[in-house]
């Protein structure tokens, strides 16, 4: 749910943000400026945010997500999503390069993830909200980064 | 075999590489930019593709060859852990035909090989993989640490 609001207010302050800069808005600077908010709040907060849930509180993180408990490997994962997410932040500031670099390495892990949460919601019929929202959301943000990164260049 | 790719991935190749860049085919580059470069195409990059992969692909073999775990419940896990390690693996590699993207590399990878380590200094009763792989994390994770300051 988090990750859902997250991504959605992302687009709602990159779209405020867009209208407080000075006109004309054209294509190329709407596509750049939503993308640093979608990075920022859409990407790099819920990344941050989960990957201490992942570290400091794992039991219940994993119960949410319909995850076994007291697993070696949730830990791992939760360091993961912070470096993913300190990137995702970063981008927000630092443009070029290493703004694709970051929309790369988030890419190909939430696309990843997001198939892996899908085939567990149709194969195993986990139908936690907290598995089957960041199924659909996985897809949806690194989607919406690569659309806007092509729009933006 | 574990311990080998250890030190391979993380020591003896990047080493290896920097020595032969600067020496042999005499770089110009200056030395930070050819450790930055060389640790994290091995060591964030090969290291954490090979790795991941084998999470992704045959979740069982980590779950229960290396840590002993049965049944096939942490499969998602160990799975979404080798797409986050794939993931940082291929931004590694990927550094060495675009030298741009090395500190967005080294940054992910130095923080999450760094929190690897930390996690196995708290780790109660460490075997003699995880003293290695506590070893490998911490050093590669200072060396990126400097490349970052440095560089």
């Amino acid at each position: 749910m988090f990750i859902g609001i997250c991504y959605l207010v992302s687009l709602m302050v990159g779209v405020a943000a867009v209208f407080l800069q000075p006109g004309p808005h054209m294509l190329q600077a709407v596509a750049g400026t939503l993308l640093r908010f979608v990075l920022l709040l859409g990407t790099g907060i819920p990344l941050v945010v989960g990957g201490f849930g992942h570290v400091f509180q794992s039991d219940m993180a994993a119960r949410r997500l319909g995850w076994p408990t007291g697993s070696p490997f949730q830990k791992e994962l939760g360091f993961w999503d912070l470096a993913g997410g300190v990137g995702a932040m970063a981008a927000f500031w630092l443009g070029g390069d290493f703004r694709l670099a970051a929309i790369l390495i988030n890419s190909i892990f939430w696309i990843l993830a997001g198939i892996l949460h899908l085939q567990h919601v149709f194969r195993f019929r986990n139908y936690n909200a907290d598995n089957s929202i960041p199924a659909v959301i996985d897809i949806l943000v690194p989607v919406t980064l690569l659309v806007l990164y092509w729009l933006a260049h | 075999m574990y311990i080998l790719m250890i030190l391979l991935t993380m020591f003896v190749l990047p080493i290896a590489s920097i020595l032969a860049e600067a020496f042999l085919f005499k770089s110009n580059a200056g030395i930070m930019f050819l450790i930055g470069k060389w640790f994290v195409f091995w060591a964030v990059g090969i290291r954490l593709f090979l790795a991941g992969f084998r999470q992704a692909t045959d979740p069982q073999f980590t779950a229960e060859k290396i840590l002993g775990i049965k049944g096939s419940e942490p499969f998602i896990l160990v799975q979404e852990l080798g797409f986050a390690n794939l993931s940082m693996g291929v931004l590694g590699i990927s550094t060495i035909f675009n030298g741009a993207w090395t500190m967005a590399a080294a940054l992910a990878g130095c923080i999450f090989i760094g929190l690897a380590g930390i996690r196995h200094i708290f780790s109660k009763e460490r075997n003699r993989l995880e003293n290695s792989a506590m070893v490998s994390n911490l050093m590669v994770s200072a060396v990126l640490l400097v490349y970052l300051i440095l560089r």
